[in-house]
């Protein structure tokens, strides 16, 4: 007889393993500021996953905003 | 430059003198859209305090319902692209009198190589378009999107090899398209094509003939806004390109462009026309 509760809890088990050891977790921006920059031996600021810009373009509308400024080639 | 960059952004009410160590300084710029258009890094000789500044001031502009965006210029695309590569000398040098590693800059661990690596190729603001070069042609907006957004969605250092992002047709590295008839043509094909009004880019101290200071083409759909402020360029003291009324970036009509107010903050807090192609 197959023990059914067993096969979901091995299932569940590996679908955890899988998510865990996926590309997209690890290399995903909630990844990749693991503590403070202080503590990697750096002063950089930290840069919030919040406002990670990706993928590609940035669409906005201008609507909603007091102005719009550019700069560019600060070097 | 980064003491000119400071003056320019305290000229544009975007920020204020903290005195704090950690943050020195704080976004006081409110709901100000900030579009950076790349080249914050090479030949001047503080790279990175150009980029911790923009590290720094992203999240307070977006608490403040205002927003920065920092798009790819060619000289970050390169960098990433190839590090050790001949145009990245003096930020290499940077980094070593900085006591900064290569991998600190690259390396999807360290938060300025998560920053490097999270910018966009080009912004749509409206109906404009906003990229390095401004040499926007051959695609729709649509299929530009979803190709920049395959490229850029896990970005590793080769993706950076592609032409889409360097090479000399690039969005990011085209030089004197605006110059030549059949490309500019193409570029502004591509935008009517796409419901798109104009470009801003950067890029060219000299586009359109003018030197130190922000241009407009005659027909009012490509802004040139290289000031030249890296020292090879002149070190001019740059300005800021100033839509006061950003509704009117929603037109995509070629008769509403005469209409729309675009000027240029200098260092001073005035603002200046925009010089027109020669």
């Amino acid at each position: 007889m197959i023990d059914h509760s067993k096969v979901q809890a091995t299932l569940r088990f590996c679908g955890v393993l899988f998510f865990l050891s996926s590309p997209v977790l690890a290399l995903g921006p909630s990844n990749l500021a693991s503590g403070p920059a202080s503590q990697r031996g750096e002063t950089a600021p930290v840069f919030s996953p919040l406002v990670i810009q990706n993928p590609g373009v940035v669409e906005i509308s201008p609507e909603g905003f007091d102005r719009v400024l550019a700069i560019s080639d600060i070097h | 430059m980064y003491p000119q960059l400071l003056k320019l952004l305290k000229a544009a009410k975007l920020i204020n003198v903290t005195g704090n160590s950690t943050s020195p300084f704080s976004w006081t710029g409110g709901k100000t859209l900030l579009v950076v258009i790349g080249d914050s890094i090479d030949k001047g000789p503080q790279s990175i305090e150009v980029l911790d500044l923009w590290m720094s001031l992203t999240p307070q502009a977006e608490k403040a319902q205002g927003r920065i965006v920092h798009l790819l210029g060619n000289h970050e695309a390169e960098f990433l692209a190839d590090p050790a590569q001949n145009k990245s000398e003096a930020f290499r040098a940077e980094l070593t009198q900085k006591g900064l590693s290569v991998d600190q800059i690259t390396q999807p661990q360290y938060p300025r190589a998560q920053f490097l690596l999270s910018l966009p190729i080009a912004a749509k603001v409206g109906a404009w378009i906003f990229a390095h070069s401004g040499f926007y042609t051959h695609m729709k907006w649509t299929d530009f999107k979803n190709t920049a957004s395959i490229f850029l969605n896990y970005p590793t250092l080769s993706t950076y090899q592609n032409s889409f992002f360097i090479g000399a047709w690039s969005i990011l590295e085209a030089k004197k398209w605006e110059i030549k008839s059949i490309p500019r043509i193409g570029v502004e094909e591509a935008l009517t094509a796409s419901r798109l009004a104009g470009i801003v880019f950067g890029h060219q101290p000299k586009a359109f003939g003018i030197e130190g200071e922000c241009g407009i083409s005659s027909d009012r759909r490509l802004i040139k806004i290289d000031n030249g402020m890296a020292p090879e360029a002149g070190s001019h003291e740059g300005s800021i390109l100033n839509f006061p009324n950003p509704s009117q970036l929603l037109s995509n009509h070629l008769n509403d462009l005469p209409k729309m107010t675009v000027n240029a903050i200098l260092p001073t807090g005035f603002t200046q026309e925009l010089k027109i192609e020669h």
